[in-house]
């Protein structure tokens, strides 16, 4: 009784800190398919890049942790303002397939980018003070530091972004882009500069994500966005494409879905990943706008 | 323009396919490297068009071929691998009944490959084709990742993570081109057929469509489950050409679909010609590429090799196809005498002032 | 009553708060020209979407020829004889003008089920579906294929020619000029062999010139192949011109009915296009 009530604790915080996870890539998933209705595939990778900068930051140029893995955020941001810029903007006005193929082509490009510049081999992400990998200890139940420092800091970054969306003038360019750009150009905002901000906050966060994915789970390789990507994106549709709450309670859902299956049924473990897909297929059978229902109809 | 008259048509073609015949029998020229590239050329050729059918010609976009291509290489593999090899490779858990004490021949497992390949394609079709464009992309990438995982946890099915070893080399040049030839012949006569313009006007407007009278579910699920049939040929085609199996994501994963996606896009999506160019393509660019994986030698100096290059230049292309040449090389045409004809008496006439 | 070949009763369709068409009846007989007119918004089109099947209505029934066709799939209420053209130009523009006009009648010989469907409901005019799959018959050109092919495209032709289109036929359709790309709409909807034909705004952007031909093909086509027509049109003097009844719509809601100088002279009518001027 009393392993099984430590083990439930531990999956629980544990949940807590993969959904967060979670909810943190899928956020930058449900703010780029509200503004653009694009589904950017290559946003998994760009959390792989992130935790790509954090460790070069630290290991090359020999940064103090904390200073890398700031400096990591803003390129990251940086790169997914350029993607942007260069892949998708020029699509804009094209058929939806189209970018939507792009971003696929981007995705594979900054995989083997990887696999090229970094070089295929998982590299252990040693790079952060032996702090985060200790454990709580209470009685006789354990939990990583780590999990607590996912969860404050998740949760700060998404006080930042209601602050962002509902405080400010961008935040509001934001929310109206999403529901109709022409009309809000037509009411002064720049739509390029609010698109780019979308894709560096989102970015940014993916970034976050990455350095804390790679502090739990300590090894990058080139590959290591593709599965987390996908997931945190069924997060987004599961909670409702285009709504920021949607993403958010998504993430939360699969992050529990996911560790609680296996922690029930550790046989189960090598189906981990399809409980997300199994998930997905279930919910645009059923419900495919999702929980916060975003899209309703399109008028003929 | 001269139209050219059905009888000249014929005899180009004959003597086209005679040359084919000609260049396939005397193959082994080029070296046993090359022309294992050469039946290479048709198993893509095969993926291709079958990719083709569903995202260009019915234009909904799936991400689901790699699964196919899966389904029907383990089918046919463990239809044709020998019992002793099953017994010896499945040593965690052995291969269920009765597929531990059949072994057919390479043509029967093939077709049978290729009917499971469509009978899935059929299950998952059906719930996803209610879904619109992006939503229907993800769930078939999500029914794919599914295939390959259940296929990477059945052991007592497909020896899970392990693989399957030793099959046997039954791909030749002659089965590749002759089911590429099929291939050709089958989906070519649907696109020139009233299906085929039912199917090209749902891809252009499948609201209009339905007005026309079209179901169009129906439509894109007949399209689909032709494309998994295909699909899996190609798969049990390749089976027996790579002779050996892993469910890893690199090898029967997305990256395969992305593969296929490459060749169509720069042939022209909805083109099987341009779907074959693709695959031409993408075999020789791979390969020519995969020389800066090893190291060069230039003048005397050797240009390390660097591993992986080749899928970044391929995906840098990729990008590039479709930012500033997205018709591809085809467009929605396909090659024909006529459309050469006009185009070399185009330049010829336009040189002659 | 009994010569209804279309008739709305109560048809109501909201969009989640918006009621976009409120209780509206209306009917139409064997061989009558009726339009359906308003002022911008006021839910013409999508009284059409929910008569071809695009959308189900919130409430109230649809009958053509009597049959309860509310929320039947578009392509099943085609092929019982209601064709469509639309307000924006939704010709399948990649492929040529005869492909687009062979694709309407594609499903006269493919689709099984509404075959049988239509067998049942008029056995003279619809013949038995044979057995055969006819996937394969397409793909291995079969004879009797390759016969069938031949009387769609001679039939198209013909219908084409009968539309002053014959000489576009290999040209790609979005190739054609404006007016001839509506004219060809209107051909591509009577490829489905419809009983009823719904045109919406089919003189939307035509000089004056093209609106009087335009009228009088209408009529012609009318005539050969004993059509009723449904339309919906913002130029006046086209709709009082040609049609025999009009229905007024203003905010979802039917606030005139009637033969054309009544509703022209429809005090509610002037107001909802005019707000309170006087017409003069």
């Amino acid at each position: 009784m009393d392993a099984n009530l430590n083990s439930f604790v531990q999956n629980f915080f544990n949940s807590l800190s993969l959904g967060g996870l979670y909810a943190l890539i899928a956020v930058g998933y449900t703010m780029v398919y509200g503004i653009l209705r694009l589904i950017n595939f290559a946003h998994g990778d760009i959390f792989m890049m992130g935790t790509y900068f954090a460790f070069y930051a630290i290991t090359l140029f020999l940064l103090p942790w904390w200073l890398g893995f700031l400096v990591a955020i803003c390129i990251t941001g940086l790169l997914g303002y350029s993607i942007e810029k260069i892949a998708y903007r020029p699509l804009r006005n094209a058929p939806r397939i189209s970018s939507l193929i792009t971003a696929i082509g981007v995705s594979f490009f900054l995989e083997s980018f990887a696999v090229v510049v970094f070089g295929g081999i998982p590299k252990s992400f040693n790079v952060y003070p032996k702090f985060f990998s200790e454990m709580l200890v209470m009685g006789k139940i354990r939990i990583p530091i780590l999990t607590f420092i996912t969860i404050i800091v998740t949760a700060f970054l998404f006080l930042f972004l209601w602050v962002l969306l509902y405080k400010t003038k961008t935040g509001l360019a934001m929310r109206a882009i999403a529901v109709d750009i022409p009309t809000t150009s037509l009411m002064g905002a720049n739509v390029n500069n609010v698109i780019s901000i979308t894709f560096i906050v989102g970015s940014s966060f993916a970034a976050v994500a990455g350095i804390l994915w790679a502090m739990k789970y300590p090894q990058v390789q080139p590959y290591m966005g593709f599965t987390p990507g996908l997931k945190a994106f069924i997060a987004a549709v599961i909670g409702g494409i285009g709504s920021i709450q949607g993403a958010i309670v998504g993430g939360f859902l699969l992050g529990f879905l996911e560790i609680m299956i296996v922690g029930f049924f550790p046989g189960l473990a090598g189906y981990r990943d399809v409980f997300a897909y199994v998930t997905l297929v279930i919910i645009l059978m059923f419900r495919p706008t999702g929980i916060f229902k975003v899209y309703s109809e399109q008028k003929v | 323009m001269k139209k050219l008259s059905f009888k000249v048509n014929l005899i180009l073609t004959i003597v086209f396919l005679i040359g084919v015949y000609f260049f396939l029998a005397n193959a082994n020229i080029f070296g046993d490297y090359w022309s294992r590239i050469i039946t290479l050329i048709a198993i893509y050729g095969i993926m291709a068009i079958s990719y083709t059918l569903v995202n260009g010609i019915t234009g909904i976009f799936s991400l689901g071929q790699a699964g196919f291509i899966a389904i029907g290489a383990y089918t046919s593999a463990l239809l044709t691998l020998s019992i002793q090899q099953k017994e010896m490779s499945f040593f965690i858990q052995p291969l269920i009944w009765p597929l531990n004490s059949i072994q057919i021949g390479f043509f029967p497992a093939t077709i049978i490959g290729g009917l499971v390949a469509a009978f899935f394609a059929f299950l998952i079709g059906y719930p996803s084709l209610r879904l619109t464009g992006d939503y229907f992309a993800i769930a078939t990438l999500a029914f794919a990742e599914i295939i390959r995982i259940l296929i990477q946890n059945s052991y007592g099915l497909t020896n899970g993570t392990l693989g399957l070893k030793g099959i046997s080399s039954y791909t030749t040049v002659w089965w590749a081109w002759g089911w590429l030839l099929v291939t050709v012949i089958v989906i070519g006569s649907l696109k020139f057929s009233s299906y085929g313009r039912a199917l090209r006007a749902i891809s252009e407007d499948p609201v209009a469509a339905k007005v026309m009278g079209i179901d169009v579910f129906r439509h894109q699920m007949m399209a689909f489950v032709i494309s998994g049939f295909f699909a899996g040929v190609s798969g049990s085609l390749y089976a027996h050409w790579i002779t050996t199996l892993d469910p890893r994501p690199a090898s029967l994963g997305v990256m395969l679909t992305f593969y296929v996606l490459i060749m169509i896009v720069i042939g022209g999506l909805g083109s099987i010609s341009g779907a074959i160019i693709g695959a031409i393509f993408f075999a020789f660019v791979s390969q020519w590429l995969r020389m800066f994986e090893s190291n060069v030698n230039f003048f005397g100096f050797t240009i390390p090799g660097v591993p992986g290059m080749s899928m970044l230049m391929l995906s840098a292309i990729f990008i590039l196809v479709m930012i500033f040449w997205r018709r591809g090389v085809m467009g929605k045409s396909e090659l024909s005498w006529q459309s050469m004809y006009n185009f070399f008496k185009k330049r010829v006439g336009d040189e002659n002032g | 009553m009994a010569d209804n070949i279309l008739r709305l009763e109560r048809m109501t369709i909201k969009f989640g708060g918006l009621t976009a068409v409120d209780d509206l009846s209306m009917y139409i007989n064997k061989g009558e020209l009726v339009g359906l007119i308003g002022p911008n918004g006021a839910g013409k089109t999508t009284v059409f979407n929910v008569i071809t099947g695009i959308y189900k209505p919130s409430s109230g029934k649809v009958y053509f020829k009597g049959i309860d066709i509310t929320g039947l799939k578009p392509h099943l209420i085609n092929q019982m004889g209601i064709a469509r053209t639309f307000q924006n130009i939704r010709l399948f523009s990649d492929m040529t003008v005869l492909e687009n006009t062979m694709v309407g009648q594609h499903s006269y010989f493919t689709n099984r089920k509404a075959l049988k469907f239509l067998h049942a409901q008029d056995p003279q005019k619809y013949p038995k579906p044979s057995w055969k799959p006819w996937l394969f018959s397409a793909i291995f050109k079969t004879p009797d294929y390759t016969k069938v092919e031949k009387m769609m495209r001679e039939k198209a032709l013909d219908l084409l020619e009968k539309m002053e289109l014959k000489k576009y036929a290999d040209l790609k359709a979005s190739a054609l000029p404006y007016g001839q790309q509506r004219k060809l709409e209107i051909a591509r909807a009577l490829a489905t062999n419809p009983t009823l034909l719904i045109l919406d705004e089919p003189a939307a952007g035509m000089n004056p010139q093209e609106s009087q031909r335009l009228l009088e093909s209408i009529r012609k086509i009318m005539e050969d192949f004993s059509l009723t027509i449904l339309l919906i049109e913002h130029d006046m003097k086209f709709v009082m011109n040609i049609c025999e009844r009009i229905y007024v719509l203003d905010y979802g809601k039917l606030i005139s009915h009637g033969t054309p100088e009544s509703v022209q002279n429809d005090k509610k009518v002037i107001e909802a296009y005019l707000g309170d001027e006087i017409y003069v």
